[in-house]
């Protein structure tokens, strides 16, 4: 009987404990988007309006068609998408041969990886700045799609974890059955690594669409700005600048938001940093 | 003897087909790991603005940042933001963690709540919270203070405390680690927590006894790329930083990290020699603390383990 009020006692703390961190979280994010429907004037009103009235929904078609936000929005979908097909294939076929081939300097090169991921880009960063100036690629999207092509470390390490936890057996038996090594890989080691792929897809995802660093060095044309660096510089010839770039904030959140709820179900299965399993 | 010419024909072709796969991987690093490492060594000698030609100018470039004050503040306000974040999101993110792994009543809606601000572009995420840390009555905190019968603060503005709202913006970020630690914990075998609760452990003990211990590589990893992130703070101070647009760090440098120092340096500048060595200072600096890191356990066994075969 006291082991059940206790049980209660540490279950309504816990419940009390989520609820307040979720109240801080969540406040910024309900000033954002109640403010997003305010005119500046009603923005700056003490005490502050919780719920605007008049709630200026127009706000958002002005943001998205008059701005011309839907061209970031636009930018911004291209390059996350490219990202998650460029690097998720990829880093998927590299964990693939490490996993589950044996060849000379394997765990060499496996640890090699794990410390690429460690450093930081920026020592990187310059020379390959100059370099893709060199070569011409300045304002395009090459120099922050091509390099995906050959694998990110995180999603390698990411992915090898993984499939190593897959049974052998399936592949064995694909083998013998005369399927390629690419065939396996793509029929048999892909669909079970459903959780994982999307994951990654998840990261690489966020990752690009949150990435201000590489947009703002390589590109210089505003029409090729994604969201990110489209929202350092915004501005509007309005007298509203202040709310509209929370509209602009709360625009920019949509795709992130429905892609964190579909692949929300795969997270557990999907994570297997130190194969604990 | 004929099986046994089969067989080596096999591993011959695995090995083959195996370097096949990775080979991607190894002309990436080449390309865009080692060979730029070389280069960005060798820009830290030269002295170079794009438009001429580079000159070697030995370690002039050294005397110049590390001669600069800007540099030292630079690196004191990264190493604040690396440690307060890093501490945050090791404790806050395993606590919580192990708080949602229970599968309490909305647990699932409680992940959703924390790991929202990680969908939030870091640039927006920064002008979401300038309302938050606002000068005088606009300030959100700051209404809070005033209920309290406190003070104003200037958050922002006041050189020495800009930095602190950085690091306070951490307990924003937690979900990410959040969803690493909480499969961590859910990869855990549950006859370990059912041994411990059979033997009395309650829920602390269990989370001290079992899930720490177990977790132990989880968090070491996610301490390693906690602080590699930390030394990479650039997006926030830029926003914060609202003077951005005219070279400005912050009031005071209050608001310059290591990153926007390199940026500003680079692109604001084009001290390419300079920025270069920056570059190499936060490379050195991630390198240390991650080996101080591998050190303080030897339990860090990420890569170690061998599919049983």
């Amino acid at each position: 009987m006291r082991y059940k009020s206790g049980l209660l006692a540490s279950k309504i703390f816990i419940f009390s404990f989520l609820a307040l961190l979720s109240f801080i979280i969540l406040v910024p994010f309900v000033y954002l988007f109640t403010s997003s429907l305010k005119t500046s004037a009603q923005y700056f009103k003490i005490p502050i309006e919780w719920i605007p009235s008049p709630a200026l929904w127009s706000n958002y078609s002005y943001v998205f068609v008059e701005l011309k936000f839907y061209i970031y929005m636009w930018n911004s979908t291209f390059l996350a998408v490219s990202s998650v097909v460029l690097s998720v294939l990829s880093s998927s076929l590299i964990a693939y041969g490490f996993a589950r081939f044996k060849f000379p300097l394997r765990n060499g090169m496996f640890i090699l990886v794990i410390a690429t991921m460690m450093l930081p880009g920026q020592v990187t960063m310059l020379p390959l700045f100059i370099y893709f100036k060199s070569i011409g690629w300045l304002g395009s999207y090459k120099p922050l799609l091509v390099p995906q092509l050959f694998g990110s470390a995180y999603l390698i390490f990411l992915i090898r974890q993984f499939y190593i936890t897959l049974p052998r057996e399936i592949d064995e038996a694909a083998k013998i059955d005369g399927c390629g090594y690419l065939r396996i890989w793509w029929n048999v080691i892909m669909p079970q690594a459903k959780p994982v792929l999307i994951v990654s897809a998840l990261f690489v995802f966020l990752g690009s669409w949150k990435d201000v660093f590489g947009p703002l060095i390589y590109l210089s044309d505003r029409s090729s700005y994604p969201l990110a660096v489209g929202l350092l510089y915004f501005t509007s010839p309005t007298s509203n600048a202040y709310t509209l770039i929370l509209v602009a904030i709360v625009i920019a959140l949509v795709p992130t938001l429905l892609f964190f709820i579909f692949s929300q179900k795969y997270l557990n299965k999907g994570v297997n940093i130190a194969n604990l399993k | 003897m004929g099986s046994g010419t089969r067989k080596m024909g096999i591993e011959k072709r695995e090995k083959i087909a195996g370097l096949l796969l990775v080979s991607p991987w190894i002309v990436g690093f080449l390309l865009f790991g080692l060979f730029p490492m070389g280069v960005s060594g060798y820009l830290t000698f030269v002295k170079w603005d794009f438009l001429r030609d580079p000159q070697w100018v030995g370690l002039s470039n050294f005397q110049d940042v590390f001669r600069n004050p800007i540099f030292y503040t630079a690196l004191k306000n990264t190493l604040i933001i690396t440690f307060g974040s890093s501490l945050i999101y090791l404790v806050f993110g395993v606590i919580i963690a192990a708080m949602l792994a229970k599968d309490y009543l909305g647990s699932n809606v409680f992940r959703a709540i924390i790991f929202l601000p990680s969908l939030v572009i870091g640039t927006a995420l920064a002008m979401m919270m300038q309302p938050v840390f606002g000068n005088g009555k606009y300030g959100l905190l700051n209404q809070v203070l005033n209920l309290l019968g406190l003070p104003y603060q200037s958050w922002l503005t006041e050189p020495g405390q800009a930095v602190w709202v950085i690091v306070a913006m951490s307990f924003w970020f937690l979900g990410s680690g959040v969803i690493i630690y909480l499969a961590g914990i859910k990869g855990i075998d549950p006859s370990y927590f059912e041994a411990a609760m059979i033997d009395g452990a309650n829920g602390l003990q269990q989370f001290y006894k079992v899930t720490i211990p177990l977790l132990t590589p989880v968090l070491l990893f996610q301490s390693i790329m906690g602080i590699i992130g930390g030394l990479q703070v650039f997006d926030l101070a830029l926003t914060l930083a609202s003077e951005f647009k005219t070279g400005g760090m912050g009031n005071e440098n209050s608001l310059a990290t290591l990153v926007f120092y390199l940026y500003t340096l680079a692109f604001r500048d084009y001290n390419m020699g300079s920025a270069a060595v920056v570059g190499w200072v936060i490379f050195i600096v991630s390198l240390l603390l991650s080996l101080v890191i591998f050190r303080l356990s030897k339990k860090f066994q990420l890569f170690g383990e061998e599919e049983s075969k």
